[in-house]
């Protein structure tokens, strides 16, 4: 188990390092970014409904966490 | 989308694209911790239901947070989470050939086994054999029985016995059947506190709240901060959250009822604690115009008690018949017939390591269509642990705005992980480590789901939001095929929420006097006072909250006009119960002749009920104003003893929390000029409470309820007329209402109905200036006693006898009202009112009546 995980860990890292070096590159106008304006292009438009779904997820999975933010515990797991 | 003005060095702009660039860089989306506060308030209220298949759990929860920007800077946020759960879960597995032998567990019983206390924490030789805890053989003689099959109770025979016995329970590859109890209903409440703190391109967040639960009590705290980089097309985000947590266990006593126990002494079979750290590093990265990416990576690491409190695992020991007979009948001691530690047929509490590190990273595509004006989000998650588990999620949704405001947002989830080194279904030899566990959750499965959300959005900030989603959980949906499904389930989770954006109101800042003038001569009825006031004219919306707490807190019994005593309660709880007898002794147990019966008495020292309601009201018409009122209910009542009985016996605290009756009006004006204003309204109470609250917490149709009183509703439509006359003049005000609850059946699910109430209230009051006034009230109010009653009532004290409710009551009430006319704040109002009874005519006998508060606000736009 320990290696893929290394290997997923350095893609990921890998793959971070590439889109900041990206970022430097992309250039986006203000006055083109009607469409990411959008509150539907949002990462999370509609966070109550997320943070609900998740709270379900994360207590009948065994897997936690992932998508950024914290939260407090529940005896639910 | 508003504009908003930012400080934003733009490169230029020279076009009408002005408005959407600074919308564009002020979005809360791009980043998750967006450059700028908001600059009015927003509100969401919330009501999800989860209900898995077989009536195994069920879970309702309730969210409601504010957000309030404070000055340019700060942000302040409130919310507050209420869940309530209950129904079966899995308590353990095991090989099917062994239910054959198995007492507490037979077949049919699958939805109702309970782990006895007396199972043990520890897999120990100390803790093995010396008892078979009733389980899951029936006794040693079971092995006795066996071996008569071979001829001989003696000797070499009898070991025969216990190897056809050994054997039978032993075989590879059996089918799994799994166990389940019941767990009582209990309620979570999670208020969180936070804050963010907006610099030039660096974001601050703190927060910080509890999670109270009977068994588990977690306190948490977070910080984020975020900076934007690259002309605010990057975003980083860092944060660390810490919780600590309690963990106790209800026994089976405790979880005998809906009975809490005394504050800071929480359930007392366990006394554990957790603590959880987590990490989180997070970029945004905009890639195109029409492309958005995010990537993720927690770390958390848990340490402490890590294991679940209620799982148990079927452990089937190294030891061969023949030493089993040793140690039985030779009485000869465990650790000289093995160094092994587990050994027998049994069941033990599931263990867990100390310690789990958890990774987990995702990445979020987000691709706008332009071609449907929609959008896209595929995200993807593998996360892996310590625990030798691993998980990929893979999520895709598609966001369609349509006319009219809707949005339709149908997704698809896919998840499917590995298990935990330490999972088994059931285990046939004892783990070198020391740890078990048969939780389906740390099991090999697939798990597919999808769903459905449609959202409108109301032109006033006001948006409503429904939705739906399906999930299957197989273990053969594992990527890469998986196995038997012997916890396969479905499930689904149903929500519904409200959102007011003020900022999205437009323009109510400085153009609102127009929109408000209604408020000016038309002021609210007192906070008690419920459908009292309509919107002024068409279009018009409001949104309000209304608390209400009703309190019977002297401990004082009253029967009729007068007080009683408790010999009194009694003899009258015998005549409606004959089954009941008098105790032989006054103070002393009672001794029932027949020894089946129960004559334990007991009466009602303390009851209070709390109602929060949500207010949303629309006027499609000048003259009409329609209504709906979802509630919720939290209700604690307290016991004493009268009469003990040492079998059966019924003290402490109840509770019962949970959605009730909903509203719904239509408030018609009927007269409406400068100094006279009456209007009708038509209501309806729809029966959304439960009337099948019972006593032990356990959601079953034969165990008993509580009484009529707890339950969340009144189990029957019920048509809720009103007529009210408002008047002004000068600075003072004036008013009276009639209304009325008609039950529309003779009898809800359990057989009874709540009696009807009449209520007549008059009142006058003065404003002090522009926008205080306090009122003055009469109220008296006629409510019949319950017809019928139910069968599954404990009838062994007043509360449970139909007779013991209703009365005439006069009150007298004292109120405050508050209302801005103008500003950042106009359309906002507030009310209080303090209900104080004055006389009261009980029927039959009942806990005397100590006063209400209600508390309303409002918003109108």
């Amino acid at each position: 188990m320990v290696h893929p995980n290394l290997k997923t860990l350095f893609l990921g890292a890998s793959c971070c390092g590439f889109v900041l070096l990206q970022g430097c590159a992309i250039t986006v106008n203000p006055w083109e970014r009607g469409n990411l304006a959008k509150p539907y292009m949002a990462i999370n438009p509609a966070p109550n409904t997320d943070a609900w779904r998740q709270h379900v997820f994360t207590s009948k999975e065994g897997s936690q966490g992932g998508y950024g933010g914290a939260g407090g515990g529940c005896g639910c797991n | 989308m508003v504009a908003q003005e930012v400080v934003v060095v733009a490169t230029k702009p020279k076009n009408t694209l002005l408005a959407l660039t600074t919308a564009a860089l002020s979005l809360p989306g791009l980043t998750a911790q967006a450059a700028v506060p908001a600059d009015k308030a927003s509100a969401n209220a919330q009501y999800g239901h989860y209900q898995e298949s077989d009536n195994r759990m069920e879970v309702d929860v309730f969210h409601a947070d504010a957000i309030v920007p404070v000055g340019e800077h700060l942000e302040l946020t409130y919310s507050i989470d209420q869940d309530t759960y209950g129904g079966a879960t899995p308590s353990f597995s095991g090989p099917q050939s062994l239910r054959a032998l198995w007492v507490k567990w037979p077949i049919g019983l699958e939805h109702s086994f309970a782990i006895p206390s007396s199972v043990p924490d520890v897999i120990s030789t100390a803790s093995v054999i010396s008892h078979l805890w009733g389980l899951p053989l029936r006794s040693f003689t079971d092995f006795t029985n066996a071996s008569n099959t071979t001829g001989s109770t003696e000797g070499r025979n009898l070991e025969a016995g216990y190897a056809a016995v050994f054997n039978r329970t032993v075989q590879n590859g059996d089918k799994i059947n799994q166990a389940f109890q019941q767990m009582p209903t209990e309620t979570r409440n999670m208020p969180v506190l936070g804050l963010k703190y907006y610099l030039d391109n660096m974001t601050v967040g703190l927060s910080g709240g509890f999670s109270d639960e009977p068994d588990f009590q977690s306190n948490f705290g977070n910080i984020n901060i975020s900076r934007e980089f690259n002309n605010k097309l990057t975003t980083l985000t860092g944060g660390y959250g810490l919780s600590s947590n309690h963990i106790s266990r209800n026994t089976d006593h405790s979880a005998h009822a809906n009975h809490e126990p005394a504050p800071g002494s929480e359930y007392p079979a366990l006394d554990a604690t957790s603590q959880f750290h987590n990490f989180n590093l997070g970029l945004n990265q905009v890639l195109t115009k029409n492309t958005l990416l995010q990537l993720n990576g927690t770390y958390t690491l848990q340490e402490g008690y890590l294991t679940n409190p209620y799982k148990a695992v079927y452990v089937r020991g190294e030891i061969t018949p023949y030493e089993y007979y040793q140690h039985f009948v030779n009485a000869q001691p465990l650790n000289e017939l093995t160094k092994l530690e587990v050994m027998g047929f049994d069941l033990f509490r599931e263990v867990r390591p100390g310690q789990r590190n958890q990774w987990a990273f995702s990445s979020q595509i987000n691709q706008y269509i332009p071609k449907f004006d929609a959008a896209l989000h595929a995200n993807y998650r593998y996360y892996f642990d310590d625990w030798g588990m691993d998980s990929h999620t893979f999520e895709v949704s598609w966001h369609q705005p349509l006319p009219a405001g809707f949005m339709v947002t149908p997704s698809v989830r896919y998840y499917s992980q590995s298990q935990a080194d330490f999972f088994a279904p059931y285990f046939l030899a004892p783990r070198a480590d020391g740890n078990y566990s048969s939780d389906f959750r740390l099991s090999a499965y697939g798990a597919l789901s999808g769903g459905i959300t449609v959202s409108k959005q109301f032109a006033k900030g006001v948006k409503l939001e429904a939705g739906f989603e399906y999930y299957t959980h197989q273990g053969n949906l594992k990527l890469g095929g998986g196995t038997d499904g012997y916890a396969d389930y479905n499930s689904y989770m149903a929500h519904a929420g409200l959102k007011v954006d003020l900022s999205a109101v437009g323009g109510s800042s400085d153009g609102g006097h127009n929109l408000h003038k209604h408020h000016m001569h038309s002021a609210h009825p007192p906070a008690g006072v419920m459908f009292g006031h309509t919107l002024a004219q068409a279009g018009d919306v409001m949104v309000g909250y209304r608390y209400m707490n009703t309190e019977q807190g002297t401990g004082v019994m009253r029967n009729g006009s007068h007080g009683t005593t408790n010999r009194a309660i009694i003899n009258d709880v015998i005549r409606l119960n004959p089954a009941k007898k008098l105790g032989l002794v006054a103070g002393q147990p009672c001794h029932p002749e027949n020894k089946d019966s129960d004559c334990s008495i007991s009466r009602q020292t303390n009851m209070s009920m709390e109602m929060h309601m949500l207010d949303f009201m629309y006027a499609p018409t000048d003259w009409l104003s329609l209504m709906v009122m979802p509630q919720l209910v939290n209700m604690t009542m307290d016991m004493t003893t009268l009469q003990a009985d040492p079998d059966h016996g019924h003290a402490g605290k109840h509770v019962s929390n949970g959605i009730g009756d909903t509203y719904m009006a239509a408030l018609v004006k009927v007269f409406d000029n400068d100094m006279h204003h009456v209007n009708v309204s038509i209501g309806m109470s729809a029966p959304s409470g439960s009337i099948e609250k019972t006593m032990d917490g356990v959601d079953s149709n034969s165990t008993t309820l509580q009484d009529y009183g707890m339950q969340l509703g009144s189990g029957t439509w019920d048509f809720k007329p009103s007529l009210t006359y408002t008047g002004q003049a000068g600075s003072w005000i004036w008013g009276a209402q009639a209304s009325a609850v008609k039950r529309l059946q003779d009898a809800n699910k359990q057989g009874y109905a709540l009696g009807d109430v009449f209520q007549g209230t008059a009142w006058g009051g003065y404003n002090f200036n522009r926008w205080l006034s306090a009122s003055l009230r009469g109220v008296y109010t006629s409510q019949g006693a319950i017809r019928g009653s139910t069968s599954r009532s404990a009838v062994s004290a007043p509360v449970d006898f139909s007779g013991n409710y209703g009365g005439q009551f006069w009150d007298v009430g004292f109120g405050l009202n508050a209302m801005v006319p103008e500003g950042s704040l106009a359309g906002h109002s507030l009310g209080v009112e303090w209900l104080q009874p004055v006389a009261n005519q009980y029927n039959g006998y009942q806990l005397e009546r100590d006063g209400a508060l209600s508390v309303t606000w409002g918003y109108a736009f």
